[in-house]
């Protein structure tokens, strides 16, 4: 076994056994669960019961129907509910508030003398359906003057249905919630869980070589192995705890997606798109989060310089507005090609807009390119970096050793 | 053999020299200590050695060869400054430092095992590190630094920190592995320990060899013909009275006197004897203690780091 693999193998261990890794990768998306499900069940069960309304109308010119049977829409696994509205003609308003008192009616509703110069009508009780109260309203003024077709285009004069054309077959093809969902939903998801994973595996990495640095087991490791080979190791090991991570949630994010939103269907090239960015970007942010790691001389100081980097990469997060909405301007091509941000915001635009290949490719290459000089210049910081013990190096330090590795 | 062969390495942090030109050899199966002052440069040497930082000019060979990745495998080292993963257990971190060795996974669980026993550290190896007090610790991390059967060793003041059982362990061990034929390169500042264990001494001060050669050789250097009495009356103030150290600096053959609180030092010129100078001095004063004087390492050390001061 190399010794790049042998320390990929302990990284990647040490965490995997930790509790709080357990906690993070079940916990999450287990969270993640019960907050989306539990709010629809609740919504589910919580959804209108079977009531008795009365009314009271001065003026004689209205007429309930005795029932009215509502359809609610279905949730994910969960079918559709019915409730029904009964509605009795009452007299009086006091014979009225004993009904309510008693409880043999959940409200009722005066319409009053005036009603037609003021459009007021009194209301007493819980839960008075309005729209369906003014649903009945309306059909009764237009049941002299129109038609019945006629009569429901008043009320619902618009239905709106939007389509597409796809640009390959040149289909027409309606669009509809589904395609909401994909749209936003998706690339936003995996756009956060990409965030989450590359920001708690390098919060590992940055947190062991502070560690290892502070506790000066690092002299002892670098008496077998060499700087670059703790690094790559370490690079590796905590990015397959990432890799994990990330194949957890994501399969986790399918799954109950389909379960809860049928018409959820996740794209497999923003899958693949999703673990080139996860590795570019991890790479990318790793590598600092080492370095940062090597020049510091306490784990707090570490984390004190890493949150300057976090700063950065949290920006289309505070950005998902404009990414979301304008994903064409200026300020949103920019974040998914710089290469900080890149990650996070190529796959937020991919979800809104036909990003053009030439972007994708060049967010890519711009990436690979930043990480690939950022590990060779981070490599060398860190070799330096990680044997000063109390002082950290200075900007003269960093800057000669960069230009100059064998200056130590 | 040579185990370790330095020839003119010069060292620089900045543009401070921690390393002056200095050339020395370590042969196989000898201990070999590094003594100095802090921040003389001890640290930085034993870092070149392991190929952790490079010379500015100079070179290294260990075993013949200058330094490759590979040779890594055939030393232990033991910093100075130590430390342990806290919350990981004890054989699980012997075994990873083995297998850093290039050991298979199950050599180093059974060396690992094996020296947790001559340690007496068995019944603790699936504990965790930070349920160790200082001084186990200590000794899990010496375990690290022989697991692999090196053939050299290089330990930066292993004793610092330990109790006097478990000093007296660490010697037996130490000395053990000398048995076994192996190199050790022993850096402290215990000149005592120093005496007792090494086969070969090196002094560095401020980055320069001042001293260097079998521990013999450098008492015989600084070997000086003096003698030390402890008069009786001492205490009184009269013996250090103009008159009476006047009477002894008469006498034939002393050059210097030197005098400390209960006891005098008189400087003899090489070829005057002993014992004719104590009949003279017994006749001037009654005296309890008589002694011949040997420079101690302890001495030497001192004497030489204080005329680098001066």
């Amino acid at each position: 076994m190399s010794k790049i693999t042998t320390v990929a193998m302990y990284e990647f261990m040490k965490i995997v056994k930790r509790k709080e890794f357990m906690l993070m990768t079940i916990g999450f998306p287990l969270l993640f669960v019960i907050v989306t499900a539990i709010p629809i069940l609740l919504l589910s069960q919580a959804g209108p019961d079977d009531h008795v309304f009365g009314y009271i109308d001065k003026m004689e010119m209205f007429e309930f129907p005795e029932n009215v049977t509502n359809l609610h829409s279905s949730i994910g696994p969960i079918s559709a509910k019915t409730s029904t509205n009964t509605y009795i003609r009452l007299n009086r308003t006091y014979e009225s508030s004993l009904l309510l008192k008693s409880g043999d009616i959940r409200g009722f509703v005066i319409i009053p003398e005036d009603y037609m110069e003021t459009g007021i009508i009194n209301a007493f009780g819980k839960d008075i359906p309005t729209e369906e109260i003014s649903d009945i309203l309306v059909d009764n003024l237009l049941m002299d003057v129109t038609d019945e077709e006629t009569g429901l285009r008043i009320k619902e004069p618009i239905t709106l249905k939007r389509y597409t054309v796809d640009e390959k077959t040149d289909k027409v093809r309606e669009l509809g919630l589904p395609d909401v969902i994909n749209k936003i939903a998706m690339p936003f998801i995996i756009a956060v869980l990409l965030f989450i994973t590359i920001f708690s595996s390098s919060g590992y990495l940055i947190q062991g070589v502070a560690e290892e640095k502070e506790s000066k087991i690092i002299e002892i490791l670098l008496s077998s192995v060499t700087t670059g080979q703790l690094l790559a190791g370490k690079i590796i090991g905590l990015g397959a705890i990432g890799l994990v991570q990330l194949c957890i949630w994501l399969l986790v994010s399918i799954s109950a997606s389909s379960m809860f939103l049928p018409q959820f269907a996740f794209k497999i090239y923003l899958i693949i798109l999703a673990f080139v960015y996860f590795l570019l970007g991890y790479m990318l942010i790793a590598t600092f989060m080492a370095t940062i790691g090597s020049i510091s001389s306490s784990l707090r100081e570490s984390q004190q310089l890493a949150g300057l980097f976090t700063f950065a990469a949290i920006l289309p997060l505070m950005f998902m507005q404009i990414l979301l909405t304008k994903p064409d301007s200026g300020m949103s091509v920019f974040l998914s090609i710089f290469p900080m941000t890149s990650p996070v915001a190529m796959l937020v635009r991919i979800g809104s807009t036909n990003v053009p290949f030439y972007q994708i490719l060049a967010s890519i290459l711009i990436l690979v390119l930043s990480a690939y000089i950022v590990l060779i210049i981070g490599a060398r910081i860190f070799r330096m970096g990680v044997l000063m013990y109390g002082k950290r190096p200075t900007i003269r330090d960093i800057i000669r050793f960069t230009i100059n590795p064998e200056s130590e | 053999m040579t185990a370790i062969e330095v020839t003119h390495v010069i060292k620089s942090y900045n543009d401070t020299e921690v390393i002056r030109d200095i050339s020395f050899s370590v042969k196989k199966g000898e201990i070999f200590g590094i003594l100095g002052p802090n921040g003389a440069g001890k640290t930085t040497m034993l870092r070149m050695l392991l190929d952790q930082i490079k010379p500015d000019s100079g070179t290294i060979k260990i075993f013949g060869e200058p330094i490759k990745l590979k040779a890594k495998d055939k030393i232990g080292y033991l910093p100075e400054e130590r430390g342990l993963y806290q919350k990981s257990r004890i054989l699980e971190i012997l075994v990873y430092f083995g297998m850093l060795k290039s050991m298979s996974k199950t050599d180093a669980h059974d060396s690992a095992e094996k020296l947790l026993r001559t340690m007496e550290l068995y019944d603790v190896k699936n504990k965790r590190v930070d349920e160790l007090s200082k001084g186990m610790q200590q000794k899990v991390q010496f375990i690290g630094t022989i697991l692999h059967n090196p053939d050299l060793i290089i330990v930066d003041e292993p004793f610092s920190g330990l109790d006097p059982v478990n000093t007296r362990l660490l010697k037996r061990v130490i000395m053990e592995q000398k048995k076994a034929g192996k190199t050790i390169v022993l850096s402290t500042h215990m000149m005592e320990q120093a005496t007792e264990l090494c086969d070969t001494l090196l002094m560095i001060n401020k980055g320069k060899i001042v001293m260097y050669g079998k521990p013999g050789e450098i008492m015989d250097k600084y070997y000086k013909n003096s003698i030390i009495i402890e008069p009786e009356d001492a205490g009184d103030g009269d013996i250090s009275s103009s008159k009476t150290i006047s009477r002894l600096r008469d006498i034939a053959g002393v050059v210097d006197i030197k005098h400390h609180k209960r006891e005098m030092e008189l400087f003899l010129d090489d070829e005057t004897d002993e014992n004719a100078v104590l009949r003279e001095i017994i006749e001037i004063i009654k005296i309890k203690r008589f002694e011949h004087s040997v420079p101690s390492l302890n001495d030497i050390f001192i004497s030489i780091v204080d005329e680098g001061t001066e």
